[in-house]
């Protein structure tokens, strides 16, 4: 409907009202909440209608990847599509849990949402709350004061829905009992073990099995495509040493940079705070306290008894040393004045702030330095070296992508730039070493303006600090190896696989006699191998080993004097038959106090996990969720 | 079409003459709405926020603690916070995530009868349906260990699994096997705990679970 026919027809009192409430709502509510209705900004998911954001989805992966790096990831090693898909699935799962919060109307109430902020010591100096330090901090993750209330709030109300239901999870005791005495269960296990080393000696093969048996697996015998690559690399770590410093140089830097060089006056200040209550109070209370310390009374002490800042009265009021600028935000900025004009050992007259008033005593002063270049010669030549270097990387890069660019070769760019042109030798996408590790490389390798059209390649981030130009030298095609080159390999899989067939076979046979009723001894003897025993096995236990313990605690359980029979092929090939005597749960009366309060926490944290998991699930199989591309 | 300034500001008063009343009145009405709204809203997230700092008091004592520790004060204390929650805040969620915790230290004090009441209560508040599985289940444990068996499984019944379970009902299989195995029906509890089995993925399944069915099961006798 346009604006026109609207008008045209407004003479009714409804349409009247309704362009009157249009009207109302602009001026109540603003533009802005017709244009974001206007303009959809591009999305990556929509979660029961509502949308996850392409801005939301780049932001969350930058954060991870920061996070990743900072953990010591190289980021080359970073699988950018697992890394996406694991970021936009807990997008989706806190989108889902914002909205289970709006329906339950959670919510997290400033006073206690200040506490947390207040309290982390993160967003604190010297031990107090600094609001300077909170927008920094933050700042730098990417949130502003208000945004970062937000999301602090946001995930406050995910952690009550957390511990809601994981939280109050139990187990009541008498499954408790129950597991704690099939935990402890024991069982009596003996094995044979078939080795399939002398097996192999008697697998006979002809010359023709083994053809078939190449002929059947070919691709196994594929070899891979390669490519030499020959290249141009830039460190920033070689041009370190390829800088000239002259004398005159270094001592302009010195003089550009000598603030860093220098160190401010340190001071370390203790106080004694009274807050503001409004009248006049504060300023009686500390005014008095100031006079008992003219009269000779302890600041220590006085600051112990009475400073209203929690933090510090404990020290006597000791804040610890700082230097100019940490009180300088608006609220100190008197504070900070006064600070740094006291004598060794004054304590100044009362200090008005916004948080009320302070005596402020100077307990030590570090006197400032302002060393001359010959006292931090080496490391101001390092820092210039590296600034010239980092300069230099960059112009050469550059030099380096134009000239790659214009060349028919590599020969011309690395001589005009006085580097070496160096080669991978034959190269694939295995490659485990070298340039051709990072994914970049080998596939612009393999690309068709450098591997076809014999092009020299742009220049490939390696790392920040690690630049190359590729080019193709030689391509060798995927290839499947002849038989005779590989015919030692086909028949050592040939004869494993046999030799592992027959373990197999003899294993049933040994069950079958087993159940038959043989002697277990006699069944032994009969195929040269012999019983390994082991009593009360736990499930927990180091021998037998795990794959054959597993096994054994999966078997059923024997009746009366009887065997429960079965067999394990292990990763190495042999196979173990296994018999079970003897199954004997732990009794529940022998279980301590201690150990039974101990295995119900760990059950009920257990299945509290459980518990929230499948809560987690309920709610995404419950959802509408489309995935947009 | 109005040509010149005085003709319009003409045509703005004539406007305003057959518009001005009804134009008023919507400004009335919606003024009224929006600010009636507000406040209405502003009383919510009041109630809301009582509601949390009384959740957040009752359960920073039991997260990560353990309640055989916790003094009988602390455990008065918290209990008379899940009251208040449940008598001044019932119209919030946090009545009954207060209920949960309420549960939960009933059972660690061996007060089956109060951690039923605190379960039971939620259902007949039409508790919120993504939280009535769980509460669904701890109740059936309740009165389970309260000896009642057959009432405990009425709970679990496929019927219910089939109302109440969106995802994963290996947690329902489960109990009813450990249902089943304390009424000595062990046929049935092998096969809830198989049901069990089945329906969780293999990196999800509980090795306790595995230990339970293995337990039961015997080599079969010819």
């Amino acid at each position: 409907m346009s604006m026109q026919s609207l008008r045209d027809g407004s003479t009714g009192v409804a349409s009247k009202i309704l362009v009157g409430l249009i009207i109302i709502v602009f001026a109540l509510f603003g533009m802005g909440s017709i244009t974001t209705f206007f303009a959809p900004t591009p999305k990556v998911a929509e979660v029961n209608g509502q949308d996850v954001t392409q801005v939301e989805m780049e932001s969350a992966v930058e954060r991870s990847r920061r996070i990743m790096i900072a953990q010591n990831i190289d980021p080359l090693l970073i699988d950018e599509d697992a890394l996406r898909e694991n970021v936009l699935q807990s997008l989706i799962t806190k989108e889902l849990l914002t909205q289970v919060a709006d329906q339950w109307d959670l919510t997290y109430p400033d006073l206690l949402l200040d506490g947390e902020i207040r309290s982390t010591p993160a967003f604190q100096i010297g031990g107090l709350y600094d609001p300077k330090q909170f927008s920094l901090v933050v700042g730098s993750a990417g949130f502003s004061p208000q945004t970062y209330r937000e999301e602090l709030r946001r995930e406050k109300t995910f952690a009550q829905i957390a511990n809601a239901i994981a939280g109050s999870a139990f187990l009541p005791d008498k499954i408790v009992a129950r597991i704690g005495s099939i935990s402890g269960q024991t069982r009596d296990v003996a094995y044979l073990l078939i080795e399939i080393e002398a097996l192999s000696r008697e697998v006979e093969v002809s010359d023709s099995e083994l053809r078939d048996a190449y002929q059947s697996s070919l691709q196994e015998f594929q070899t891979e495509e390669t490519v030499d690559i020959e290249y141009i690399e830039l460190r920033k770590s070689d041009l370190f040493e390829r800088v000239v410093v002259t004398e005159q140089d270094l001592t302009r830097y010195f003089e550009e940079t000598r603030e860093s060089y220098s160190k401010e006056e340190e001071r370390r200040l203790a106080h004694i705070f009274i807050e503001h209550t409004g009248g006049e109070n504060a300023r009686t209370a500390i005014d008095k306290i100031y006079h008992e310390i003219r009269d000779g009374g302890d600041f220590d002490n006085l600051a112990r008894e009475n400073s209203q800042d929690p933090l510090s009265a404990s020290n006597g009021g000791d804040l610890g040393f700082s230097a100019r600028g940490v009180f300088s935000n608006e609220s100190y900025l008197t504070f900070e004045e006064v600070a740094f004009n006291l004598e060794m050992n004054e304590v100044s007259q009362p200090v008005e702030t916004t948080f009320g008033f302070h005596l402020i005593k100077v307990l030590a002063i570090e006197p400032g330095t302002e060393p001359t270049l010959d006292e931090v010669r080496d490391s101001v030549a390092k820092s210039y070296r590296q600034y010239l270097s980092d300069d230099m990387f960059i112009t050469l890069s550059s030099e380096l992508s134009e000239l790659a660019f214009e060349s028919v070769d590599l020969k011309f760019p690395a001589s005009s730039l006085d580097l070496t042109v160096k080669s991978t030798g034959p190269v694939g996408y295995s490659a485990a070493e070298g340039i051709a590790v990072n994914p970049e490389v080998i596939e612009t390798a393999f690309s068709k303006d450098i591997l076809i059209d014999g092009n020299n390649s742009d220049v490939i981030e390696i790392n920040t600090d690690h630049h190359v130009v590729i080019r193709v030298n030689n391509y060798e095609p995927s290839e499947i190896r002849a038989y005779e080159e590989v015919i030692d390999e086909v028949r050592n899989r040939f004869v494993r696989k046999r030799a592992i067939q027959l373990a197999e076979e003899q294993a049933n046979e040994i069950l079958e006699m087993l159940e038959a009723g043989s002697l277990t001894r006699y069944v032994a003897d009969q195929f040269g191998l012999g019983w390994k025993v082991f009593a009360d096995v736990k499930r927990m236990a180091a021998d037998p080993a795990q794959e054959i313990r597993e096994e054994a605690f999966s078997l059923p359980r024997p009746l009366e004097g009887g065997k429960s029979l079965g067999y394990a092929s292990l990763e190495s090939g042999d196979v173990a038959v296994i018999s079970v005597t003897n199954v004997t749960n732990y009794p529940e009366m022998q279980v301590s106090e201690e150990e039974f309060v101990s295995l119900s926490r760990a059950l009920a944290r257990k299945q509290g996990a459980i518990d929230y998991g499948e809560f987690e699930s309920a709610l995404l199989a419950d959802a509408t969720v489309k995935h947009t591309d | 079409m109005a040509e010149t300034d005085e003709e319009q500001i003409e045509a703005i008063k004539i406007w305003w003459a057959e518009n001005g009343k009804s134009l008023l009145l919507t400004l009335v009405l919606a003024i009224g709405a929006v600010f009636g709204y507000r406040a209405w809203e502003n009383q919510a997230l009041e109630d809301a926020e009582t509601a949390s700092s009384l959740y957040e008091s009752m359960t920073v004592p039991m997260v990560g603690e353990q309640i055989i520790d916790l003094s009988a004060e602390i455990i008065e204390s918290t209990r008379s916070v899940g009251n208040q929650l449940k008598i001044d805040h019932s119209e919030t969620t946090y009545a009954f995530l207060g209920a949960l915790y309420m549960a939960k230290i009933s059972v660690e004090m061996n007060d089956l009868e109060s951690a039923e009441t605190e379960l039971q209560w939620m259902l007949d508040n039409d508790v919120e349906d993504t939280l009535k599985p769980i509460v669904l289940i701890r109740l059936a444990y309740v009165i389970a260990a309260q000896g009642k068996l057959e009432e405990a499984l009425s709970l679990v019944s496929e019927d219910q699994i089939e109302r109440n379970v969106k995802a994963h009902s290996s947690s329902w299989y489960e109990l009813q096997g450990d249902l089943y195995y304390q009424l000595g029906k062990m046929e049935k509890a092998r096969k809830a705990y198989q049901r069990a089995i089945d329906s969780v993925s293999e990196e999800r399944l509980d090795r306790t679970l595995l230990a339970k069915l293995e337990d039961i099961t015997y080599v079969s006798a010819e």
